[in-house]
């Protein structure tokens, strides 16, 4: 049986920016041999977590593979697991962000967002989980964003939405095999791919976003390891975040909908008499 | 008033069951799907409904996965029969295998379809509805779009990614005439069902019996009564209702009931 706290070896994707790389420092800090699964192996960031680890024999290993490319990623998976052994905790971190309203959005970059989101997801989990032992534990980043939906986030809201499915389906097919599998919600939080948004955000995107609250990446994984910590299925860091997850559950949708509604008019109100309601969705 | 209805997947299970409904009602229905054969015999059942002489039943040949030829084809079927008044979006695939038995290009395929495809439509035609300034797209999503159930890795994900696409969908559109809706039906008593229990997963139809299934005129019924009360959820059937809101409102007791049932059938 593993320690929760304290997993002896953590395969972690996207590990090489954002929420992914701090949870590969927390875990250093506290002695797990990681291997991390990213698009590029940055030598900078490798020594950096060099510094983080507890002890000078923990084994860092890094792989260059993408989430969209399963052979690939089941091939770095295979030979992680004979350098550091099988993965205590896998977690799924490498995301991709692209928001447009419904009808402006390209078919490219709605399939993309999919295949690195959803079919990344499927990829990871599906790579990892054989090899994985009775006793740990697979989490998958998803976000608020896979519970609340937000305008101008129909590719994003999809595909996090998505992973939020195929999480609760994985939680019940790998219950059996001892395998516990937690989903981590994090609002708005200030990484590499949301700084990128942040150039040209929708004013309305901003304006509900708000209200799930903004992160920075200490605290937003101050949440998550709390969350991993105690063993919790869905893991929300954030206050605010928490009142969005709560409200979207029990209040009535009527209400959240006339609420948000509300929001998304008066927002496009203030952005001038040249904008109308429908010119998120012109092609 | 006589509307015009165009229903993907209405060739056959709930798109069907939908197109006689509205056929019985006197409204122009287009039926669109792939197989041409099945085509064909839909157009022939609605015929022998239909109540109107100058009624349009139609079917027209697409697949809704063809999204290079799908602004075109379907700019020239909104020139044969008029802008729709409702686009119901029922083509979809099921599959049922846990995520480990799911190869990777059978998950991709059935996100794809029931993502993807449901996305392109609605795109061929929301300029033409909002230029209008009315219209009504319906989503047919399914449970397994609210809730997670044993063995429907890729159907679940594609699902959900509806929801949360008409969700985000719903909000762009606010006020701008055009409504969206999102219908979450129980198993309906279908051919996408039939093939699929021919190799289902025990422990997923174990869950989904505790839910029950419908029949596809009943499902239709409910489905087209929610989207003329213009309700942004429709989950047709009270057990289906039940279940939704428990997962809902008790998301981690939902989850560890499901665990301990299928723990004491199944091991």
């Amino acid at each position: 049986m593993a320690d929760r706290k304290n997993p002896k070896t953590l395969f972690i994707s996207g590990g090489m920016s954002g929420i992914g790389k701090s949870l590969a420092h927390e875990y250093l800090r506290r002695g797990a041999d990681i291997a991390i699964f990213d698009l590029v192996v940055d030598q900078d960031v490798l020594r950096e977590l060099e510094a983080s680890r507890k002890n000078q024999s923990q084994r860092i290993a890094a792989y260059q593979a993408s989430v969209t490319d399963f052979e690939q990623l089941a091939a770095a998976v295979a030979q992680a697991v004979d350098a550091i052994g099988a993965p205590e905790l896998a977690i799924n971190s490498a995301g991709i962000q692209r928001a447009q309203p419904f009808g402006e959005l390209s078919q490219e970059d709605f399939e993309l967002v999919i295949q690195v989101n959803v079919f990344g997801t499927r990829n990871f989990s599906a790579a990892v989980l054989p090899t994985m032992q009775s006793g740990s534990r697979l989490a998958l980043v998803a976000s608020m964003a896979g519970f609340a939906a937000n305008y101008s986030y129909a590719a994003y809201g999809a595909s996090k939405f998505a992973v939020v499915g195929l999480g609760r389906v994985l939680r019940l097919e790998c219950k059996p095999r001892g395998i516990d599998v937690s989903l981590i919600c994090p609002p708005e939080v200030d990484t590499p791919l949301v700084v990128e948004e942040l150039k040209n955000m929708h004013p309305v995107s901003r304006r509900l976003k708000d209200i799930g609250g903004s992160l920075s990446v200490e605290e937003a994984l101050k949440g998550i390891i709390a969350g991993l910590d105690a063993g919790r299925g869905v893991i929300i860091p954030g206050v605010k975040a928490k009142i969005t997850y709560l409200s979207n559950r029990y209040l009535p949708d009527f209400l959240m909908n006339t609420l948000v509604d509300y929001i998304v008019r008066s927002e496009l109100k203030k952005m001038g008499s040249t904008a109308k309601p429908s010119d998120g969705v012109a092609l | 008033m006589k509307k015009t209805v165009y229903i993907t997947g209405g060739s056959s299970g709930i798109g069907l069951g939908l197109a006689h409904f509205y056929t019985k009602k006197g409204d122009d229905v287009v039926l669109i799907a792939r197989d041409q054969d099945k085509l064909d015999v839909a157009v022939k059942s609605c015929e022998s409904q239909s109540v109107v002489a100058s009624q349009v039943i139609a079917g027209e040949s697409l697949d809704v996965t063809a999204y290079q030829s799908l602004p075109a084809a379907m700019e020239k079927v909104v020139a044969r029969y008029g802008l729709p008044d409702l686009l119901i979006l029922c083509a979809g695939v099921a599959g049922n295998k846990t995520l480990l038995d799911t190869p990777a290009e059978e998950f991709d395929s059935i996100v794809n379809i029931n993502l993807g495809g449901s996305r392109e439509m609605a795109r061929a035609v929301l300029p033409g509805m909002l230029q209008r300034g009315s219209g009504q797209l319906a989503f047919v999503s399914s449970m397994a779009g609210l809730i997670g159930l044993y063995g429907y890795g890729a159907y679940s994900a594609s699902k959900f990614a509806v929801t949360g696409m008409v969700q985000a969908l719903r909000q762009e559109l606010a006020g701008s005439g055009v409504s969206v809706h999102l219908v979450c039906p129980p198993e309906v008593n279908t051919p996408m069902i039939a093939a699929e229990n021919e190799v289902s997963v025990p422990q997923t139809r174990f869950l989904k019996d505790l839910i029950g299934t419908m029949e596809p005129e009943v499902a239709a019924e409910k489905i087209a009564q929610g989207i003329h009360k213009h309700k942004a959820v429709i989950i047709p059937g009270v057990r289906a209702n039940v279940m939704v809101w428990m997962s809902r409102c008790f998301p981690e007791l939902f989850a560890r009931s499901s665990e301990l049932l299928l723990r004491w059938r199944f091991s």
